[in-house]
């Protein structure tokens, strides 16, 4: 290489090094981490839920009232939020459970009293993984956890793909065909960074659904933790489900 | 120019062109906070709420409103939200539209049994009613016939 070929080449590597600074740079501060938040610290808050099993009644508020809120097709394919009903009958060994409409109708009166040996609802929800299965097989990143504890999609850069529905151990994500996106539950997170509850806390009746702040130990689900004997959906599965149950069985999954 | 600096050349234009083309594609907001965009954050916490409690159906229901969270013994349905019965009212103050359910609820019967048909799973602490066999509870009568109020159910023993 000649001495003036040489001072060319680097001349050029300076100039395009330059420039591409110059357009990279811009994009990647254009604006701090709070302005992305609409005045929202969500490094204060740890959100957890609970569902009492012991005192759901299977009405079906829950499910109707989370359909309208968010949107849901209303057939009965499509739920953030669905209960299922669990009976043992007399002489058989594994329980039988059903959800019919997700319990959008109500239960019908299917099995006579004196056969059932025993029987509970037990209302369903995205767990809000702390290691979500589904954030991980996102081929485009369009689904992320944030730092208050819930898993969120982002609709416009979700390709539809579908690998988070099969990735999900409890079925709680399903194919919003409308939007040709994938969705499920997010404990209402346009409502619980106002300060309101989940629409299913508020609509059911019974309150057998728990909804607060893990950080504050006052709140309703801190003190739902401290009193009864609570467990979690497949802990073998190693994401780490976080809504909270009691009163279940362990052929509840 | 010997092919050594052309080599170097071409792969410097690659790289350009790559940085350019990303720099243009890329959501502006990608990588904010992490592998995501953190304007669809913006997006979702911007998102309308609908269910609007009844604290807001008390500013014009007022009566309905004092019936349901009276402190009388028969009134059960205190800890009840209007919309668990009545559907989510958003769009209702403003415009004047029904609410979901429509306010009058059209089939009461109906709405009653949601909650207290008499299933095996249900907790016995909830009262609870079959409409069909022996032990039917008044078949073919409407819940309101007796219960008139249904913000604040009577009960008769």
């Amino acid at each position: 290489m000649k001495r003036r070929d040489f001072i060319k080449a680097t001349g050029t590597i300076t100039l395009a090094a330059g420039a591409y600074l110059t357009v990279l740079k811009p994009s990647a501060n254009a604006k701090e981490e709070k302005d992305w938040l609409n005045g929202y610290d969500w490094s204060k808050h740890y959100w957890g839920f609970g569902i009492d099993c012991t005192k759901c009644i299977g009405c079906g508020s829950c499910v109707r009232a989370c359909k309208e809120e968010n949107d849901v097709p209303k057939d009965p394919y499509h739920f953030r939020c669905w209960v299922e009903r669990y009976v043992y009958l007399k002489g058989e060994e594994k329980p039988k459970v059903d959800s019919p409409n997700g319990g959008y109708d109500g239960f019908p009166e299917k099995y006579k009293k004196e056969e059932v040996l025993k029987a509970f609802f037990v209302p369903k929800l995205c767990n809000q993984c702390a290691v979500p299965a589904c954030v991980q097989v996102c081929p485009v990143g369009a689904t992320y956890q944030t730092k208050d504890g819930v898993v969120l999609v982002d609709e416009d850069y979700c390709i539809g793909c579908r690998y988070c529905i099969e990735a999900c151990p409890f079925g709680a994500r399903y194919m919003n065909d409308e939007t040709g996106c994938a969705d499920k539950c997010t404990w209402c997170y346009h409502r619980i960074t106002k300060g309101l509850k989940p629409v299913c806390v508020e609509a059911c009746p019974v309150e057998a659904r728990i909804f607060g702040d893990l950080k504050d130990k006052d709140s309703d689900i801190s003190k739902f933790v401290e009193k009864h004997r609570v467990s979690k959906l497949k802990p073998d599965m190693g994401c780490e489900a976080r809504v909270e149950y009691n009163g279940i069985d362990s052929e509840v999954r | 120019m010997s092919w050594t600096a052309r080599v170097f050349l071409v792969v410097l234009i690659i790289f350009i062109v790559y940085g350019a083309v990303k720099s243009l594609t890329k959501p502006k907001s990608l990588g904010v906070f992490g592998h995501y965009r953190a304007a669809n954050i913006s997006k979702q916490l911007s998102k309308e709420t609908k269910f609007v409690g009844r604290e807001t159906c008390k500013a014009c229901h007022e009566q309905e409103y004092n019936d349901l969270c009276s402190e009388e013994p028969s009134s059960a349905h205190r800890n009840l939200q209007c919309e668990a019965c009545h559907g989510l009212g958003v769009a209702h103050p403003k415009e004047g539209v029904a609410l979901s359910c429509g306010c009058k609820i059209p089939d009461v019967t109906k709405q009653c049994m949601y909650c207290h048909e008499m299933l095996p799973s249900r907790p016995k602490s909830m009262p609870q009613i079959t409409l069909k066999g022996p032990e039917a509870h008044f078949p073919g009568m409407a819940c309101t016939t007796c219960h008139t109020n249904t913000h604040k159910p009577a009960f008769y023993k």
